[in-house]
């Protein structure tokens, strides 16, 4: 069977673009991941759209539509893939399933959300809830998602003895990268103290253990590897896609101190790519909130269940340390534009594997797995990926 | 012919309420929040005082500092956002209570926080161009914040009044430059008791992008750079946008900090960046050049340079310094606040 790769990759900054409208995104990222391949728009007969709630947030839907003509690539099957939070890399799959089952050529997967039109924080929460969340039993009657991964938070910290400042520590790495990478919206550094000082959200979650709004997309092109070859020199193999989902209320869980799902779509995709997780090289993964990070890193694998507090505090998850965990920055630091987050966290990943990191690239990156997760773990997708 | 202010005035309404109070009813962290915004109080009108008594109490003074004649006065503008009514307006009330009519043309202005300098700008042209020989040009507002908004914590009142003219001048107007676009970060419909508000948009893209070009246009008309100014003031909806205004400018932060009574009385909308001029004019020695910009939502910024002169520290004894204004104070609690901002619900 002919590989499955990713032939380009790129990413707009993540920021507040309060002056473009989501179609600007696609169409900045469209035109940054196509034109050094010189592909023409109508040789592109796939464009599959991860956004995850752009009729609410931007009160635009049909973006498969809008974007495949607004871009000239009239020949695309276009359209959107919504799996909540985890839409970006949802989309990913989509795309390598078209590819892979023959049907289409080239699939472009766009990753692209426009959130801060929203300018109320209670109306961004709800959105999100309603989401990814049970909206009947969860959202209406009261909680967030913030409220439930401090419950989460709390859980962890009770069965593991993981402690406040460990949580924190995610924050501090996650902006470290950031600080290292140019596309990321928030460069600066953190400390422990200063995470565990600011603003209560939902307790023990403070505002820095949360991630802020913004605006972005991100962009691959998928394609065979024989017929990347006509178009570049440089590609990565996409060796598993998987997808998994455990119950979405969170009291429908055995507990609450882990997300069954990821841990599904791992050895799914461990199996798929014939790989152990010791293999890995560099990950990303889904910190929508510091704790999330921790427990993705334990369902991963990567770490022994209640063991990845201690491991982030010792500094063991840094780019240059032995598992290099969000070089990016994360959902934290690089910025959180839901969609398009999914994507990016790929397109970090393509970095590495063709050392084009900068200054936070991974030394001798061959293998990636990157991990997105919707609400408390209702979906969760896992892809890696490697050089050939 | 040289125009310039002959004298001002300054008036806050008493009651103050605390970011704390204020913060302690939405549960949120009050030293957080003034640590954030810069602001510690603001000020609350009485029941009975509105921009129109505010006006006239500013005026007052700013008519009894520049030692004019009654009848020299030719134009009454006033600047707000909060005039008691849409039809009928301020400005007349203000002339009659001056003493100034009926000789004199009088108008309100609308354009958020910077109505006050636009009337600054017509009383400078109808002075210069040898229409009328004095004016009063007042920016003056008693702003609601609504209830749970980030704003309630500092839209204050109170407001500032200038004579302008030629004669008996405490500071020489040597130039003005605006800058204005249409950029909807803050608005507020016909009828509507509250404002809409873009949240971050009005950072980058409003205040600091309107309020950097007008100070930068300003000093490319006039010749001047940024160092060539002893003090500044800009407008100030709370206390923090004017010293990064003031960073990106290079302008030392002490030669801003004087100006920044909203952390005393909160932001006064249209009276906001010219309280903290005149607070700087309370200050100036002889010589020195204020550089004054102001911001309006909608959006634009008007930009003045000022050069004091020998006259003003003898004119400074026949008026009341902005500080007195701010240190005349007595707390309310929140519940206080509500009564008399009309807030409960009485049917």
């Amino acid at each position: 069977m002919e590989k499955i790769v990713i032939a380009s990759a790129s990413m707009t900054k993540f920021t507040d673009h309060y002056d473009k409208d989501i179609r600007h995104l696609a169409s900045e990222v469209i035109a940054s991941t196509t034109l050094p391949l010189n592909l023409s728009p109508k040789d592109i007969d796939a464009l599959v759209i991860g956004s995850m709630a752009s009729q609410l947030f931007t009160r635009q839907g049909n973006l498969g539509a809008l974007i495949a003509q607004e871009n000239y690539m009239y020949n695309a099957s276009a359209f959107t893939v919504e799996a909540g939070e985890a839409s970006g890399q949802a989309a990913v799959r989509a795309a390598y399933s078209l590819i892979k089952s023959g049907m289409h050529d080239y699939a472009l997967v766009v990753g692209v959300e426009k959130v801060t039109d929203v300018l109320k924080l209670p109306k961004l929460q709800s959105i999100v809830g309603y989401v990814n969340m049970d909206s009947r039993y969860e959202v209406d009657m009261g909680l967030t998602l913030a409220s439930m991964y401090a419950m989460m938070a709390k859980a962890h910290m009770k069965k593991f003895g993981t402690k406040r400042e460990q949580i924190a520590s995610v924050a501090v790495k996650n902006h470290f990268h950031g600080s290292l990478n140019p596309l990321a919206q928030y460069r600066n550094k953190l400390s422990v103290e200063k995470v565990l000082s600011s603003e209560i959200v939902a307790s023990p979650l403070t505002l820095f253990d949360t991630c802020a709004a913004a605006d972005g997309a991100a962009a691959l092109l998928i394609t065979t590897e024989s017929k990347a070859k006509e178009l570049t020199d440089e590609y990565v193999e996409i060796k598993a896609s998987t997808l998994a989902h455990s119950p979405v209320r969170l009291a429908d869980r055995e507990n609450l101190y882990s997300i069954p799902s990821i841990k599904l779509a791992a050895e799914k995709a461990y199996e798929m790519a014939n790989v152990t997780p010791d293999k890995i090289d560099v990950v990303e993964v889904h910190d929508s909130y510091t704790i999330t990070e921790i427990i993705a890193l334990e369902e991963l694998g990567l770490f022994k269940r209640g063991e990845a507090g201690k491991a982030t505090e010792e500094k063991q998850t840094y780019f240059n340390s032995s598992i290099p965990v969000n070089t990016s920055g994360g959902m934290k630091a690089r910025g959180y534009p839901f969609g398009a987050a999914g994507v990016a966290q790929l397109v970090e990943l393509y970095l590495q594997l063709l050392s084009k990191a900068g200054d936070r690239q991974v030394k001798d990156a061959e293998l990636g797995l990157a991990q997105a997760v919707a609400g408390t773990g209702g979906t969760s997708v896992v892809h890696i990926l490697s050089t050939v | 012919m040289q125009t310039g202010i002959a004298g001002y005035g300054v008036y806050a309404p008493m009651n103050r309420i605390t970011v704390d109070e204020i913060a302690g009813v939405w549960g949120e962290d009050g030293v957080s929040k003034s640590r954030g915004l810069n602001v510690f109080e603001k000020s609350v009108p009485d029941p009975d005082e509105d921009t129109i008594t505010i006006s006239v109490e500013a005026a007052r003074i700013a008519m009894k500092m520049s030692r004019l004649a009654r009848e020299k006065i030719g134009a009454v503008y006033v600047g707000s956002e909060s005039h008691p009514f849409a039809v009928y307006p301020s400005a007349v009330h203000v002339a009659e209570a001056l003493g100034v009519t009926p000789h004199v043309t009088a108008a309100d202005l609308e354009f958020a926080c910077k109505a006050g300098t636009a009337g600054m700008q017509m009383v400078f042209g109808l002075v210069a161009g040898n229409i009328i020989d004095a004016g009063i040009a007042i920016g003056a507002d008693t702003s609601q914040g609504r209830p749970g908004d980030p704003l309630e914590y500092t839209a204050g009142a109170g407001g500032a009044a200038f004579v302008i003219g030629k004669d008996n001048l405490v500071a020489e107007l040597e130039g003005t430059y605006s800058f204005t676009t249409d950029t909807p970060d803050f608005w507020r419909r016909e009828g509507a008791m509250y404002p809409s508000h873009g949240s971050r948009f009005t950072g980058a893209p409003a205040y600091f992008r309107h309020v950097i070009n007008a100070a930068n246009g300003l000093m490319e008309k006039l010749g001047l750079t940024i160092n060539d100014f002893d003090r500044a003031s800009f407008h100030q909806p709370n206390g923090a946008f004017p010293l990064k205004a003031a960073k990106i400018l290079g302008l030392p932060l002490e030669k801003i900090e004087d100006s920044l009574a909203v952390k005393y009385i909160g932001n006064t909308y249209s009276g906001a960046s010219i309280v903290g001029f005149a607070r700087q004019l309370d200050l100036a020695k002889p010589g020195e050049r204020i550089l004054l910009v102001s911001y309006g939502s909608g959006a634009g910024s008007d930009a003045f340079s000022f050069i004091v002169t020998d006259a003003i520290e003898d004119a400074r004894k026949h008026g009341v310094p902005v500080d007195k204004m701010i240190s005349r104070k007595r707390y309310i609690n929140y519940a206080t606040y509500a009564r008399y901002r009309g807030k409960i619900r009485m049917k």
